[in-house]
């Protein structure tokens, strides 16, 4: 405490000035250091920089979800001790609930920046920017409650999150039905098409992402509620829209299978919809992938661990492959495009030290990690100077610059050959055939064109082509809805083990049939009819009961965009 | 009088990390990491205040006082990082590749406006009555400022003329009463609008929606009532203070809790946050009191001072909300505890255990479990089996047990908030020595052992466990002589007896601790009572003994004083807890959590030795 005249006499000027004339203004402390909501939304640029964080942030921790559920649940992956691979996931599963408050993220996201635009944006924002941006934001928002519908069933409409909030009623809503989920689905495209132009800058969503995903929901929908065929009309809009996107969109197949999954070609014209990560100093900005599927020593980060797991032996099976053979038969080039085995040899990853070689670098190590004998391909971008070489920029620990692929031309053509099958089990219409050997001609060596294909031929050709894309449970989850007791049982036909001794056999190459097998410990997994509907996390059981009761339906008509 | 105070406070931090490039056997990290954060702040703060003291007569005396502060606070940080530098050597993050940069800075500012005047009549009655004007930057212009009263009197009856007869054994008696209001600002800036950060994507920057705006949100206002009586007898050879007290925050500034769909939850680098505003109303009554005593006086002395507290909270109201309860989480967004409106707060929330299946018998005429076997095909892999844990049936959609075990079944396991907690602290001194022992504890609250659930979980090999999974649910043939292989009804092939849900039964049926399965399938490890203790404790804190030098020695050394000193904390625990430490208190990873050891850093033993010397 401190008397001084000079001090007082300052004090009383402060005292005047601060106490009683600019109180308000002394208080007032808005952000500073960042823009905050009303000064935004006022340029072009600045309402596709408020969109652009929708095709990575929100989605980012999906990506574990993503994989499991899409790849390890459907058995194409082995996952040692994942609850995804026996079947056993609880309402608390981390990847679940993580994977549910992302995917209900992405809709917060969209709700906002579709309300943002119509009440914030500013007078010189083009009504073509708003719709475009509006557009992709809806396609969006289709693609995370796709997802929703297929992995949880029934679950609520949130179509205006501030204004719910503001309601008041959040935690009394009531699932809405599975059928009323789908069309709100639909409902959403449909103001999708209309909104987005034909053609937009590349690696973004475009009039026609939006059919493709519109036709793959209607195959989806056309099994639901039906027992042992599928509704025609729906089967009908599937190959239409699917068909749309063929002939109109302009786009075509890479000409090399792996090339779609090298990071040079993020923005391919094959890629209708995708996440597109960056390495950046914002976490959730990044593909994370690489350190969950990768072997450790694949980049130089330290930070891979997904070397003990791999493509499954059923894949291994599906592919014609088998990790208790020393040779590889490359007749689908889509198999080494997908899974690494013992003798691959790949120019696109290590590029400065020559390729990487799986034998030197995953075998003649301290331990071969794989208990199936394969590792990831897609989703790996391979070691630094790969990252530099495909984007410009370096990887970081944990983080790459990898799209992520969610929707194909090739899925929209194998979607057209389906739908065009129908319910009658095979068709030889020319254009479905075109599609279906299109798809198949560009992997498989000395491919003899089909003139009619069956089902059970595009059923097949799915899984090898998306194989290890985080689409494969929901095509089980589609053919469940209709034909369940088959879907189950090809289920538990998996060969969902491991092997043992692997790393010994690798190593001498020499092989001992009681040291190196198939563990046939493990029993098939009891699949069952609930298994298709995960549970909805336990956080909000608790917060809203109402979720815990029957599924209510959702007066759509009430909505708008 | 005017008093007028002015201070100054700068502070800057630097912080550097650098993650070197290593080898070590199977694992390698080739690119090595560099970082340098650099943060300011400054701080200051003003006051003025005018003071005037008075007198009628000798009895009335009296004081006035008004004034003024206002402190602005604001800092800065820029980061800067890069990985990939050329060697380990030096630690500057230019050298690496694709240096990347952040920076941020902002401030935050309050003015006040108050006064108060007290009253004394002769040291017998005495009154406070203070009001203060507060204005936070923390809120928007409409709701800045606010108003908070609050009185005080009290009355030492002691000074009475009638009480002169007890003086000899009550030689001072006070009764108090008070009332106060107090504002909490504490929250965080611009909550009233909503901000926008930055978010590259791979189509370039983006900038995402940080939070929702809630432009309402306004002060916190504590309410507290204080009744309390001091009593001094035997002229102070025994003290005893007693208070009473019941304290309301109404508008508690908290995060609204959202279910996941409306968006809000998710990773925090990612998810818009809910909007931040006046929610709760809290209450806290208690009671507590402390007893002074000068045991023993002369050479040797012994003064003892007790004390002892309760206190009951409860959730009385969530307002604006569309809620009844308060979710508290453990290590990420797992619902550990809930706060149910007209409920003491923090009670844990999960399922009540009750043995283990014992045999298919058991499992079948039990409440089903979530993964019993619709179809009846039981698998040791994936359905529920004999020596899982076997859950309480509490209710259902209905509110009545209905034969299957789910989330209807969840039920309050437990309060972490103890009954009581006390201190007893015993002083004696002997000529130059003095020994302190002071002890502490509580009484009937429970703690979530957090970490026993990894330990005792016996899901991956990879981790240690505890020594109470060596008494797990053991299997044993019913029939040791049955031949396999047999088909079950499922159509599978069973190779063994312990996959044959017919002939495996648990040789220790009294059992708590569930079979080992690593992937767990009937969710043993959920949040139960299994991992509910309970945290009472009694604990010998603090031991001191300390020895002065005589004066005579001291003054040869030109020396005021010497002192001599052993030092012991946290000596001695008496608790039935098995982790490490009962004395675990709130969460540091979630709000609305108390008690959940999730590996809290024990208390550790110190012993200390010391010499002070005084100069």
């Amino acid at each position: 405490m401190k008397r001084f005249k000079l001090i007082k006499s300052l004090a009383l000027v402060l005292l005047i000035t601060v106490g009683v004339s600019s109180c308000e203004d002394f208080l007032n402390r808005p952000t500073v250091d960042n823009y905050t909501l009303d000064g935004f939304y006022q340029t072009d640029a600045q309402c596709f920089q408020a969109i652009n964080p929708v095709y990575n942030s929100p989605w980012y921790d999906f990506q574990r979800g993503f994989f499991k559920i899409g790849e390890v649940l459907s058995g194409n992956y082995y996952w040692g001790s994942s609850p995804y691979l026996t079947f056993t996931i609880n309402s608390t599963d981390a990847d679940l609930v993580n994977m549910s408050a992302s995917l209900w993220s992405v809709n917060a996201y969209c709700n906002g920046i579709i309300e943002n635009i119509n009440l914030k944006s500013g007078p010189n924002v083009t009504t073509a920017t708003k719709n475009t941006v509006k557009g992709e934001a809806l396609v969006w928002k289709a693609m995370a409650y796709f997802y929703l519908v297929r992995t949880f069933g029934a679950v609520p409409i949130v179509h205006n999150n501030s204004a719910e909030i503001a309601a008041g009623n959040y935690n009394q809503v009531f699932k809405a039905t599975i059928p009323n989920v789908y069309d709100y689905i639909i409902m959403t495209l449909e103001k999708a098409i209309e909104w987005l132009p034909a053609q937009n800058q590349p690696g973004r969503i475009d009039k026609y992402s939006a059919y493709g995903l519109l036709a793959k929901v209607y195959l989806t929908k056309s099994g639901y509620g039906m027992n042992g065929s599928r509704n025609a009309d729906d089967l009908a809009k599937a190959a239409q829209y699917a068909k749309k996107v063929i002939d109109e969109s302009g786009r075509s197949l890479m000409p090399v299978y792996s090339d779609i999954f090298r990071l040079k070609n993020n923005f391919s014209q094959e890629s209708l919809l995708a996440w597109h990560w960056v390495v950046s100093n914002n976490w959730t900005s990044q593909n994370t992938l690489q350190s969950d599927l990768g072997i450790n020593g694949i980049d130089e980060y330290g930070a891979t661990w997904g070397g003990w797991n791999g493509p499954s032996v059923d894949l291994q099976d599906a592919f014609g492959e088998n990790a208790l053979s020393l040779t590889r038969n490359n007749i689908d080039a889509r198999r080494k495009a997908t899974m690494m085995m013992y003798g691959d040899k790949y120019d696109y990853f290590w590029v400065d030290k020559g390729g990487l070689d799986y034998n030197e670098f995953a075998i003649n190590r301290a331990e071969y990690e794989s208990a199936v004998g394969a590792n990831e391909v897609k989703h790996i971008v391979g070691n630094n100077n790969d990252h530099v070489i495909g984007i410009g920029t370096s990887m970081d620990r944990m983080a790459t610059s990898l799209s992520t692929h969610l929707l194909r031309l090739a899925d929209v053509y194998l979607i057209y050959a389906e739908a065009m099958i129908g319910n009658n089990g095979s068709t030889s219409d020319a254009s479905a055939v075109k599609a279906f050997n299109d798809v198949r001609r560009r992997s498989v060596q000395g491919y003899t064109p089909k003139t009619s294909i069956t089902w059970q031929d595009v059923w097949k050709e799915r899984r090898l082509e998306l194989a290890c894309e985080g689409d494969r449970w929901y095509d089980y989850v589609r053919w469940h809805y209709y034909e369940p007791a088959k879907a189950i049982a090809e289920l538990k036909g998996q060969r969902r083990n491991a092997y043992n001794g692997l790393g010994t056999y690798y190593k001498t190459g020499i092989l001992n049939p009681s040291n190196t097998y198939y563990d046939t410990g493990a029993s098939a997994p009891n699949v069952q009819d609930k298994d298709f509907q995960l549970p909805f996390p336990d956080t909000d059981l608790t917060m809203n009961p109402n979720l815990l009761k029957e599924p209510v339906e959702f007066d759509l008509s009430t909505l708008s965009y | 009088m005017w008093h007028t105070e002015l201070g100054y406070d700068i502070g800057s931090s630097r912080g550097e990390r650098f993650e070197p490039a290593v080898r070590y056997g199977n694992w390698s990290r080739d690119k090595n990491m560099s970082s340098i954060q650099k943060n300011d702040n400054t701080f200051y703060q003003f006051k003025n205040y005018l003071t005037y003291t008075g007198k009628i007569g000798d009895m009335h005396n009296y004081t006035a006082m008004l004034g003024q502060e206002l402190w602005e606070s604001s800092w800065e940080y820029q980061s800067i990082s890069s990985t990939g530098l050329p060697s380990n050597d030096i630690h500057n993050p230019s050298l690496g590749s694709d240096p990347k940069i952040s920076a941020g800075f902002g401030s935050a500012a309050m003015a006040s406006f108050f006064g108060r005047a007290t009253y004394n009549y002769g040291d017998k009655y005495m009154g406070t009555y203070t009001y203060r004007y507060d204005g936070s930057s923390n809120f928007g212009p409409k709701n800045r400022w606010a108003g908070f009263h609050s009185a005080a009197a009290s009355w030492r009856f002691s000074n009475e003329k009638f009480f002169q007869s007890l003086l000899p054994v009550i030689n001072n008696g006070k009764i108090r009463v008070g009332w106060g209001q107090t504002g909490n600002s504490n929250i965080g800036g611009y909550m009233w609008g909503a901000a926008i950060s930055r978010m590259p994507s791979g189509l370039g920057l983006g900038y995402r929606q940080s939070n929702l705006a809630n432009p309402y949100i306004k002060w916190e206002t504590q309410e507290q009532w204080n009744l309390g009586v001091d009593l001094n007898f035997l002229n102070d050879r025994i003290a005893l203070v007693v208070d009473l007290y019941d304290k309301t925050s109404s508008d508690m500034l908290m995060p609204l809790q959202l279910p996941s769909y409306m968006g809000t939850r998710g990773n925090g680098s990612s998810a818009l946050a809910s909007p931040k505003g006046n929610y709760g109303t809290i209450n806290n009554k208690g009671l507590e009191f402390t007893i002074n005593s000068r045991n023993l006086k002369g050479i040797f002395e012994w003064d003892t001072e007790f004390q002892m507290s309760f206190n009951k909270n409860k959730l009385v109201a969530l307002d604006g909300t569309d809620a009844v309860q308060i979710e508290g989480y453990g290590q990420w967004s797992d619902v550990v505890t809930l706060s149910k409106i007209g409920e003491p707060l923090y009670s844990f929330y999960g399922y009540a255990a009750d043995g283990v299946y014992k045999d298919l018998d058991d499992l079948q005429s039990s409440p089903q479990a979530e993964k019993y076997p619709a179809n009846g095909v039981f698998n040791r892999w994936n359905t529920t089996w004999v020596g899982d844990l076997k859950f309480k049936d509490v209710s259902g959609p209905d509110g009545n047990p209905d034969g299957k075990i789910d989330t209807y079944d969840r039920v309050n396991i437990g309060s972490p908030m103890p009954k009581f907690t006390y201190g007893f602290n015993n002083t004696f001194r002997y000529k130059n020595m003095d020994l302190t022992i002071f002890i502490n504890g509580t009484y009937g609250n429970k703690i979530f052992n957090y970490m026993a659930m990894e330990l005792s979980g016996m899901t991956s090999i990879w981790n240690n466990q505890l020594r109470v999974v060596t008494d797990r649910a053991h299997m044993e043939p019913i029939d040791p002589n049955k031949v396999y292989p047999i088909t079950d009804s499922g159509n599978n092939t069973i190779w063994n007896w312990f996959d044959d849900i017919t002939n495996v039964r648990v040789t220790n049926p009294d059992t708590k601790v569930p079979r080992a399965m690593y992937n767990d399938p009937n969710d043993n490890n959920r949040i139960s009572d299994r991992y509910i203790e309970d945290g009472s404790y009694l604990r010998v804190k603090n031991i001191t003994f300390g020895y002065n030098l005589p004066k005579n020695v001291i003054k040869k050394m030109s020396l005021e004083n010497i002192r001599v000193y052993a030092n012991i904390q946290n000596l001695l625990t008496f608790s039935k807890y098995s982790g490490y430490d009962p004395e675990v208190g709130a969460s540091t990873a979630s709000s609305y959590v108390y008690g959940l050891d999730n590996g809290r850093y024990p208390s550790p033993q110190i012993y200390s030795f010391g010499i002070n010397l005084s100069f």
